[in-house]
């Protein structure tokens, strides 16, 4: 950074040195006690926007491996999942500087969904974990806050950030649904070994017809249904991603603000 | 809700004084003792010391009458307020506790509700759009792993619904309680099924389910199809018990790669571990960040700075911070790298999930032996008994006798005791009187009255009592001397003999 010369800019510096100094003080009754106390206490509500969110518009596909499908898995679920941790990203960028709102989304999430998973279906339902555990956004999330770390505009996240989240939840999860894809032979039947347990674990009130997977369309594409789908769930979460910043900065932080100067 | 959580009837409806009186009755007695038990209880002791300036309070926590100088009264006066908000505090705990008392009562005295809510959707939702009849569920005691086989049969019938979609998707399963069983085999017209299948108005579609115990426990157990636009339609159950086993349950299954898995528990682990490695590198970040820096106190700054200022000469985010957060990103790339490189080389087939739907074949529903038409029917409410009359014409050259009349999951039958253990689970089953009772000859038109008398019609809530639609529909069953049969299907408006007064409407 070149020395300052203008008044203008010497003052800028003098401003940025008083702030650097309020950034270093020592607080007598706000001390880390209260950060951790914030950190805490937000994983609940964090978590529960972040699940609720997720079962409104990706609920099956998320609960079930016979659900987890190449056409719609990878759009319905990057876009749902990214609408929290953006809002979530602003929130904590604009409050305290920290690229993390994703990463912390994430990570509550996945507590709050595998304990969900565990005692709910598992454990109070019988349903094996294998075929109802959780997906996990934590690794998106990290390469998402590292974007905006890196990019420091919310513009170039979405544009970048957005379509990477959709690959990476996708990638990420696709690798422990790999060997329930593998063919299996049942009923006189291939069927896929999700498929299977989709059969054997009854669900009276979920028929297979309900099932909102590939059946066979977009095959155009060298039968490489994923990949298009890939492309459309990275569009679709940049939009996703836009309401998620509607609700960090209208819904969160705005009425704050209004509040504070109310005070 | 709590309290009302307790009035659901194992089929759906609503229980009536007997089900519903003894949790409330208990709940609300141990609510009542607990708000005077907590009403009741001693006070603390005073343990304050003579020397105690609060040693004149009262046993409410008022200060007693001083000998009137006024700073007592002052003092008196500044107390008074927190007082009384202390009792009105203590008044709201004393109730919350009796509330909380009365929950718990009623949750712990709750009868289970075991099946699955049939009797709750509308009589025209079961009587005008399937029949299921043949059904067996046996055997109904079992160990853990142990086959229980359904059969059946199930029409669609030429009655469904207007208000409904037209009949195109279904779905034939067992209804249980969850996994408590899993689904080992399924065929329909004898194809083998395991997803869906298309049918219309008219077809019969035989069905052979087994399963296997899964969880010990005694359980219902129904055959059901589920239909595309109107939801799970349950056909007659029975109780099954599944004892417990010494072997664990495990579940075979053949990849084409010829390996043998357990479907219980295969790769279970890995799913676990996989996402919680990815999990450790998010806490990660989050430690770094949240120990390596203050939080709260940032806002004094940032909120004077523009948003995309990252202010590393005033150390909001350092270069060090972007040496440590690289290293973190670059470790989930790396991760993301092994994890395909892995599921690549372990599974190199992989398949999207199949959507096997098919046609069943076509089954009759036997030669045309009756015509039958129809006259009106009348349900009494009291005595739960429908009268149906109808006019009966043989259609071929040997006698016919009326066997049975088959209505959603129930079957009544004109019979003795065999032929009524013959005709399904016995919680479905009931008599027929049929007058005149002789058989009807060939060519002849005979008026038959139909009287059926069960608990059936108000259990199941199978019968239209005031709803838009006051019909009724099933089969009626024909059997000649050769022991041919047809099933015709009949459809008739319903009147009650009795209105209910009503109170709201």
């Amino acid at each position: 950074m070149a020395a300052a010369t203008t008044p203008a800019a010497l003052a800028e510096a003098q401003r940025r040195l008083e702030l650097r100094a309020l950034l270093q003080k020592k607080y007598k009754w706000i001390d880390g006690t209260w950060d951790l106390v914030f950190w805490i206490t937000a994983i609940f509500v964090v978590a529960g926007a972040a699940d609720i969110t997720k079962q409104l518009f990706a609920g099956d596909w998320d609960f079930w491996t016979d659900w987890k499908d190449p056409q719609w898995w990878p759009v319905i679920t990057a876009f749902a999942t990214i609408i929290i941790p953006s809002a979530l990203q602003y929130i904590q960028w604009a409050a305290w500087r920290f690229p993390t709102g994703a990463t912390y989304t994430a990570v509550c999430f996945f507590m709050a969904a595998w304990v969900g998973r565990y005692f709910q279906w598992h454990v109070a339902e019988s349903y094996p974990m294998n075929f109802v555990w959780p997906i996990s956004t934590v690794c998106a999330a990290v390469i998402l806050d590292w974007i905006l770390m890196k990019t420091k505009s919310f513009i170039l996240t979405s544009l970048f950030g957005a379509p990477i989240w959709a690959l990476l939840v996708w990638a990420f999860n696709y690798i422990p649904l790999a060997p329930f894809l593998q063919p299996a032979h049942f009923m006189n039947h291939v069927l896929t070994v999700s498929d299977v347990q989709g059969i054997v674990y009854i669900r009276s009130q979920t028929p297979e017809y309900l099932r909102h997977i590939e059946r066979g369309a977009l095959r155009s594409f060298l039968g490489e249904t994923q990949y298009v789908s890939l492309a459309f769930g990275g569009t679709l979460a940049v939009a996703g991603y836009w309401i998620g910043q509607f609700i960090g900065r209208y819904l969160a932080v705005w009425p704050i603000r209004r509040y504070l100067k109310t005070l | 809700m709590l309290a009302s959580a307790s009035a659901a009837h194992a089929h759906g409806g609503m229980a009536g004084p007997s089900e519903i009186g003894p949790p409330l009755l208990t709940s609300g007695a141990l609510g009542f003792a607990c708000y005077w038990l907590v009403m009741l209880w001693p006070s603390a002791k005073n343990r304050r010391t003579p020397d105690d300036p609060g040693k004149n309070r009262n046993a409410t926590g008022n200060r007693a009458r001083s000998n009137g100088n006024g700073q007592s009264n002052l003092r008196k006066s500044a107390h008074a307020k927190p007082v009384a908000h202390l009792k009105k505090v203590e008044s709201k705990m004393r109730l919350l506790v009796a509330i909380l008392a009365f929950a718990i009562g009623a949750i712990v005295t709750s009868s289970i509700a075991y099946a699955h809510g049939e009797a709750g959707d509308e009589p025209f939702l079961k009587d005008l759009t399937t029949a299921f009849y043949d059904v067996t569920i046996s055997p109904t005691d079992i160990r853990v792993g142990e086959p229980v086989t359904i059969t059946g049969s199930v029409r669609i019938l030429e009655t469904w619904p207007y208000t409904l979609s037209p009949p195109e998707k279904a779905y034939i399963m067992p209804v249980v309680p969850g996994p408590v069983f899993a689904l080992k085999e399924r065929t329909v017209n004898g194809t083998a099924a395991p997803g869906s299948f298309f049918v219309e108005k008219g077809g019969i579609y035989q069905f052979r389910m087994v399963i296997l115990g899964r969880n010990p426990g005694r359980w219902h157990v129904h055959p059901g199809i589920a239909v595309e636009g109107t939801g799970t339609l349950v056909g007659p159950g029975e109780w099954v018990t599944v004892q417990p086993s010494a072997a664990k349950f495990v579940f075979p299954v053949t990849l084409l790669s010829g390996q043998t898995i357990n479907l219980n528990s295969y790769r279970g682990g890995f799913v676990w571990w996989w996402s919680f490695a990815g999990f450790l590198i998010g806490v990660a970040w989050m430690l770094y960040w949240t120990l390596m820096h203050r939080t709260v106190t940032n806002l004094a700054v940032t909120i004077q700075l523009g948003v995309n200022d990252d202010a590393p000469d005033i150390g909001l985010i350092t270069p060090r911070d972007h040496m440590w957060m690289n290293v973190l990103a670059g470790l989930t790339i790396i991760m993301l790298v092994i994890g395909w490189t892995y599921a690549a080389m372990k599974y190199p087939v992989r398949l999207p999930q199949q959507t096997d739907w098919f046609t069943p074949e076509y089954i009759s529903s036997g030669e045309k032996m009756a015509e039958v038409h129809p006259s009106g029917a009348t349900y009494d409410d009291a005595t739960d008994t429908l009268l149906m009359n109808v006019k009966v014409k043989n259609l071929r050259d040997s006698p016919i006798n009326l066997k049975q009349y088959i209505m959603a999951m129930a079957t009544f039958v004109n019979g003795n005791n065999d032929d009524q253990a013959k005709a399904g689970p016995h919680d479905y089953v009931g008599q027929l009187e049929v007058e005149p009772s002789s058989a009807i000859a060939p060519g002849e038109t005979k008026d038959l009255t139909l009287k059926i008398t069960s608990k059936i019609f108000s259990e199941e809530r199978l019968i239209p009592l005031r709803d838009p639609q006051q019909f009724i529909a099933g089969l009626l069953r024909f059997e000649n001397g050769q022991k041919q049969q047809e099933m015709v299907v009949l459809r008739t408006s319903v009147i009650p003999t009795q209105f209910h007064s009503q109170y709201l409407p």
